[in-house]
């Protein structure tokens, strides 16, 4: 019978380094393709060094990663395919054990077995939304707009 | 194991995902640059993906090996939680009222099994009977959501933790009930209380060779009789004012347990009355049962409001005994209770009352106002209290035992020392 205490704080440790281990990635990449933005690459490492400590931190990395992919895209430097993989990075970093909150019971291949269809999923749908807006169609922009923001209105709703 | 419906809910992590998700959305359609979708797609698709909840339940077994106890004890609450579906991490909570203190902080469980087994040393501090409830959450594989489901603690029964008390008031006329007390009466007893003239039917063993020798006619030894007190603690349950854990209705229950406890052990009746709508009794009885019986009951003594007078008339005549010796915990702030005290005084009970209030009224600031208010109310505590003596109902503090031992408060030995030299009268003013 255990007592009513945390007991995993090696497992805890574990989370948080391969957390920040993508968030480092996830920032070398964005900053790489636009230098420019190498100030709000810096505010994001110091987040994602707290995150471990302060949930919130974590969610201020991950926005200024996509800061910094928004002004490549706008500057034209991140392609968008690359663009695509950014934007699966950075949920990759927020899918982290450190940052979601549900510790895995296995290392690193269980969470890749967990999380790896959803990060699949994830990639083949930016990529095909970047073919999507590549593509010369009038319409096609706002059409697609109009459908990504109604089914995320859907997903909030459904979620209360 | 009990099976539990867990409500299951977004998580904060969900909320989060949203969030970062929405930002370029927004920027797509506020800017009107379609680039940015390529930055919300993965997480549009990762929450459609991952939206479906989870609709398994839990099986929650909640055991308390013993729910009775005396305050300052602990009682220990197993708790075992498992999910019924793939759950990333299992945590139970326990919620507890204040009169009890779980030492350590919520449990959690984490990993695969999604099971978890916990136990916690719960301090009852306060006597009553008391609840509380366990919340079971399970975070879903992903962390996006969580379920709850909350089950009730068993009601668990605390005790109040009767004072010591070594050297017993007794009334001054003792009920013709074989006891330990010796009594002013001649009777059968051991101890030595005189010597008279020879009667026929005397025992020769109790001749008083010696005397009869020098007298010349044939004297006996006497000897005191020894009966049983019939001893009845009161409990003004009218009024509850004081810190929780030493409001003068805990000083009372706990004085009045000490009184059952010492009385009962030895060989004496006791009863108890509590004063409250409608009066509540014990009828006196003794042994250790008795005790219990009396703790059992003077635990319904809390949580009553009522303006109605006790009508001292009901109370049948066997739970309080002609000539019984009357002690009444009471803060004295209640005229019922006051003139329940001279009511019974009226009727030829020995009284006692144990005065339980250990605060005063705090004036607000420090006007010249409020200090007078507070000397007036002085005055009139003592006025009420050389009323009361007068009346033949002495007036002892019992503020309480010190709970660490090492305080200066009276006990409730120091309380009723006086009478036991000197005790206590009934019987026509």
């Amino acid at each position: 019978m255990r007592r009513g205490t945390w007991r995993g704080r090696g497992a805890a440790s574990r989370a948080a380094l391969a957390g920040a281990g993508i968030g480092a990635v996830m920032l070398a990449c964005a900053v790489g393709y636009t230098p420019v933005a190498w100030p709000a690459g810096v505010a994001g490492a110091a987040a994602a060094a707290l995150a471990g400590r302060w949930a919130a931190a974590g969610t201020l990395a991950a926005c200024a990663a996509m800061l910094i992919a928004g002004i490549g895209i706008a500057s034209g430097t991140l392609p968008l395919p690359a663009a695509a993989a950014e934007g699966t990075l950075i949920l990759a970093y927020l899918l982290s054990p450190g940052l979601a909150g549900a510790p895995l019971s296995g290392g690193p291949l269980s969470w890749i077995r967990e999380r790896g269809p959803v990060l699949a999923a994830a990639l083949a749908a930016a990529l095909l939304t970047a073919l999507a807006a590549e593509a010369t169609l009038p319409a096609a922009p706002w059409l697609a707009v109009i459908g990504v923001a109604a089914v995320g209105a859907a997903l909030l709703v459904a979620a209360g | 194991m009990t099976e539990l419906d867990l409500t299951w809910s977004a998580t904060a992590h969900y909320r989060r995902l949203a969030t970062v998700g929405l930002l370029p959305l927004l920027a797509a359609v506020v800017l009107g640059y379609p680039g940015y979708l390529v930055l919300a797609a993965p997480f549009v698709a990762a929450l459609a993906v991952a939206s479906r909840r989870p609709g398994y339940a839990a099986r929650v077994r909640v055991q308390v090996p013993d729910e009775r106890c005396v305050e300052g004890e602990d009682i220990l609450v197993q708790v075992s939680a498992e999910a019924d579906g793939p759950a990333a991490a299992v945590a139970v909570r326990l919620a507890l009222p204040a009169a009890l203190q779980a030492s350590g902080p919520a449990a959690r469980a984490q990993g695969g099994g999604a099971a978890l087994e916990a136990s916690w040393p719960v301090t009852a501090r306060r006597w009553g009977r008391w609840g509380g409830q366990v919340t079971v959450s399970v975070t879903s594989r992903g962390g996006l959501f969580t379920g709850t489901a909350t089950v009730s603690l068993p009601q668990l029964t605390v005790y109040p933790r009767p004072p010591s008390l070594s050297q017993l008031a007794l009334p001054a006329d003792l009920r013709s009930r074989i006891g330990d007390h010796v009594d002013r009466r001649p009777g059968e007893g051991v101890e030595f209380a005189g010597i008279r003239p020879f009667a026929a039917g005397d025992r020769l063993r109790r001749i008083n060779w010696p005397v009869t020798s020098r007298r010349g006619s044939l004297h006996v030894n006497q000897l005191a009789a020894e009966h049983a007190a019939e001893i009845v603690a009161v409990i003004d349950a009218f009024t509850d004012v004081g810190p929780p854990g030493e409001t003068t209705l805990d000083r009372a229950v706990r004085g009045a347990a000490g009184v059952a406890r010492a009385y009962t052990r030895a060989g004496d009746r006791v009863g108890v009355i509590t004063l409250d709508a409608p009066l509540r009794w014990v009828p006196p009885g003794t042994g250790p049962v008795q005790f219990f019986r009396i703790a059992e009951s003077v635990l319904d003594a809390r949580g009553h409001e009522s303006y109605v007078s006790p009508d001292l008339g009901r109370i049948p005549r066997p739970v309080l005994p002609p000539g019984a010796l009357v002690i009444l915990f009471s803060p004295l702030l209640d005229e019922r209770a006051i003139g329940a005290a001279t009511d019974l005084r009226d009727r030829g009970y020995p009284v006692i009352i144990a005065d339980v209030l250990a605060t005063r009224p705090q004036p607000p600031g420090r006007s010249a106002s409020g200090s007078l208010a507070l000397r007036i109310w002085q005055l009139e505590r003592q006025a009420l209290r050389y009323r009361l003596e007068s009346l033949g109902i002495p007036v002892t503090g019992f503020p309480g035992e010190p709970r660490d031992g090492a305080g200066t408060a009276r006990t409730l030995d120091g309380a009723l020392s006086r009478f036991v030299r000197r005790p206590v009268r009934g019987g026509a003013r």
